[in-house]
């Protein structure tokens, strides 16, 4: 079942790499009316990639989100459809160009990498509840998901107005961008929506945490980068609310944040998941 | 008798000056008939828009029309005498023709400026000012202006500056559905830009113009709202687009001026377009995060019209106007000839029709195709030996070089010529530091 899985992750991997090269090529000669080529090619590959997650739930008997490797696969296969989500609101095809490369790479790594420990599960199998934490990995991904859908965003947001910034103007080359609006808007609603769900998500985590081991292990990197990510999650959210931050001024504080959380997950897989779930 | 041509416009003087001397529509015919009225003018007409008052006249000298300036204004406009340009002749039809071309607009190429000429002229035959004289000289700079227009990209890069304005509203905005659109300033760039943007979508327009009047109606037309003048750094924040094109000679608003809009409009973005010249708006502006600040040559360089190739359009613009000005300027020299061509043709043609009636009772034995080819016969023979002298008359008129040979045409052929309007005068410009007396700088 698990070569079954596999077999299903690799097509995933090459419809996400047809997507990739083919959104390239379509967004560097201004065709955007082909994108729709690489979008389908990349929902296509969306669908195999939950074809994968079930049969590896169905061969292990539980969620697929206990090693570094299934929880990278299932972060790539939620950030496709928080993608899919936007694009039908906003069209942004320019958003591809940050967002599949992350995609690509996250569906590699689940794939070609290491697997890692099986935390989650030898940890999760001695604790009642075990709902919960897959609960806890599930909002944690869909907030990271939103998070990087946000940074995308926000770095096209600096392309573009850049763009507008120099003079002398010039026709616009490259590929063609949303306008600075429908960035910011999309940056800004990409973190509303996220930022509930990561909240439940660490929330979830502590509690359990709190259960298991009757507290939370603040050595844990994981964990730090996470809180920090949380905290300027809720500075940046508060000041676009009140202060009217937007722009240039939101844009570097949401790659901050972003770059804060993947630092994060770029952690748990020096270090396990969770480093304290090994003990 | 000859063009005269009196005025002052953006590039001689500031708004408020041409403010003074604007001839509004509704005294527009009062002031046609003192032109008109005005001792040595046959002819006349009142261009008034917000960047040029020009008078034009077929006058016997510019002096009328400082005449009537003094009478129309009941001022001696002291010291204003350098602001104002005079042409006569061809300087003067020259400049119709480039004026009516949108050469010397503010923005080179801009369209209003011909429809503009159209309405004075039509203004100035309405009221009985403007005759014959005039109508050849508009017909011929107007067929001038098309040409330019249709055979050079100059038309093209006015409409740029409203599509340049679309364009990046689309890119910083994604389109003008809900925009606020704020006018500074009534000229006819702006003006046109503005109409543009609400045409393609914009939600609102406020128009702010020091006068209220002239921005009230333009308001008015695209269902806006007029903002007082003074009003205008309070109100701004309402507007998500502002284009601005006075006549001020500083700038309207200062960096500070759209930090505290920028403040209070929370940082939501916001479209400044200065197509004023020189600039309404300060040029640190574009340092400020959230302002996006464009002037006139951004503006075409977002449409890829470059510089260059406005110039080289411009050169080629100029080159047109002077072919279309020298065939008038041909035939209007010519006109003086005009009674003498057409009495020696008609003295032509009265001989042969003698001739005929002498031989009528011969020719009548004649069989029809035969007296056709007799008809014929005779008027072909008259028509080339008639050819010489019409030519040589036409070609010394035209040239001005021998207008003697008019005199001796009559006198050989014996022809009786209507008075013919007087001879023109030499077709120079006169320097505009030279108005009557009362006029004089200082005066």
């Amino acid at each position: 079942m698990l070569t079954l899985s596999l077999f299903w992750a690799r097509l995933a991997l090459s419809l996400y790499t047809f997507g990739l090269a083919t959104a390239l090529i379509t967004l560097a000669v201004r065709r955007e009316s082909l994108f729709r080529v690489a979008r389908g090619a990349v929902a296509l590959g969306f669908f195999f990639h939950f074809v994968s997650i079930v049969e590896t739930g169905v061969a292990l008997h539980r969620f697929p989100a206990a090693q570094y490797s299934q929880a990278s696969s299932l972060l790539a296969f939620v950030i496709v459809a928080f993608f899919l989500v936007v694009y039908r609101f906003y069209s942004p095809a320019a958003l591809s160009l940050v967002v599949f490369p992350l995609v690509f790479v996250l569906t590699l790594v689940s794939i070609y990498g290491s697997p890692g420990v099986t935390q989650l599960a030898a940890a999760s199998s001695r604790a009642p509840g075990n709902g919960w934490i897959y609960g806890h990995a599930i909002l944690i991904a869909v907030g990271y998901a939103a998070l990087t859908v946000a940074f995308a965003g926000e770095v096209l947001y600096l392309v573009a107005e850049r763009r507008l910034k120099r003079l002398p103007l010039r026709p616009e080359g490259g590929p063609r961008l949303p306008s600075l609006q429908t960035l910011d808007a999309i940056g800004y609603r990409s973190l509303l929506a996220g930022f509930p769900l990561l909240t439940i998500g660490i929330l979830i985590g502590l509690y359990w945490a709190d259960r298991r081991f009757g507290g939370l292990s603040l050595t844990d990197p994981k964990v730090l980068l996470t809180l920090l990510t949380w905290a300027i999650y809720l500075i940046l959210l508060f000041s676009r609310w009140s202060a009217g931050w937007r722009g240039r001024k939101a844009a570097y504080v949401t790659i901050l944040c972003f770059l804060v959380a993947a630092a994060g997950w770029v952690s748990g897989n020096q270090t396990g998941l969770h480093h304290f779930l090994g003990r | 008798m000859n063009f005269h041509l009196l005025g002052l416009s953006h590039h001689s003087a500031p708004l408020e000056l041409r403010e003074r001397f604007a001839v509004p529509d509704a005294r527009m015919p009062e002031a046609l008939a003192a032109l008109a009225a005005e001792p040595g003018v046959a002819e006349g007409l009142v261009l008034s828009t917000c960047n040029r008052v020009e008078y034009l006249a077929i006058t016997t000298s510019g002096d009328a029309l400082w005449s009537f300036i003094r009478r129309w204004y009941g001022q001696e406009p002291a010291g204003l005498a350098p602001r104002f340009y005079l042409h006569a002749g061809a300087a003067a039809a020259r400049h119709v023709f480039r004026v009516a071309a949108s050469l010397d607009s503010l923005v080179v190429g801009e369209p209003q400026i011909l429809g503009q000429y159209k309405a004075a002229f039509q203004a100035a035959a309405s009221a009985g000012a403007a005759g014959g004289g005039l109508r050849a000289l508009l017909n011929a700079a107007f067929i001038a202006a098309k040409r330019v227009r249709a055979e050079t990209g100059l038309g093209r890069h006015s409409l740029s500056i409203s599509h340049a304005a679309v364009e990046l509203a689309k890119r910083i905005f994604g389109g003008l559905g809900g925009k606020t659109v704020l006018l500074i300033g009534a000229g006819e760039m702006g003006t046109q830009a503005a109409g543009y943007l609400v045409r393609q979508g914009a939600s609102r327009l406020l128009v702010a113009n020091r006068g209220q009047e002239r921005g009230q109606a333009l308001a008015a037309k695209y269902g806006g709202e007029a903002i007082p003048w003074e009003h205008l750094r309070a109100e701004a924040h309402r507007a998500d687009v502002i284009i601005s094109c006075t006549g001020a000679t500083e700038p309207l608003l200062a960096k500070a001026d759209i930090a505290a809009l920028l403040a209070r409009r929370k940082s939501r973005p916001i479209l400044l377009l200065d197509i004023a010249v020189p600039r309404d708006i300060a040029a640190d502006v574009q340092e400020l995060e959230n302002a996006f600040l464009y002037n006139v040559d951004d503006l075409e360089s977002v449409v890829a019209s470059h510089r260059a190739d406005r110039e080289r359009e411009a050169a080629r613009a100029e080159a047109m106007i002077e072919a279309e000005l020298d065939r008038f300027w041909r035939r209007w020299e010519a006109r003086d000839a005009l009674p003498t061509l057409r009495a020696l043709e008609a003295h032509g043609e009265n001989l042969r029709r003698r001739e005929l009636e002498r031989w009528r009772s011969l020719l009548a034995a004649l069989p029809p195709e035969q007296r056709a080819a007799v008809e014929e016969l005779t008027r072909a023979l008259m028509r080339k030996w008639l050819h010489r002298p019409l030519t040589a008359i036409r070609a010394a008129a035209e040239e001005r070089s021998d207008l003697a040979i008019l005199d001796s045409a009559a006198e050989l052929f014996g022809l009786q010529i209507a008075a013919a309007p007087a001879a023109n005068e030499a077709g120079q410009p006169q320097p505009a530091a030279q108005p009557p007396a009362g006029l004089k700088a200082g005066a």
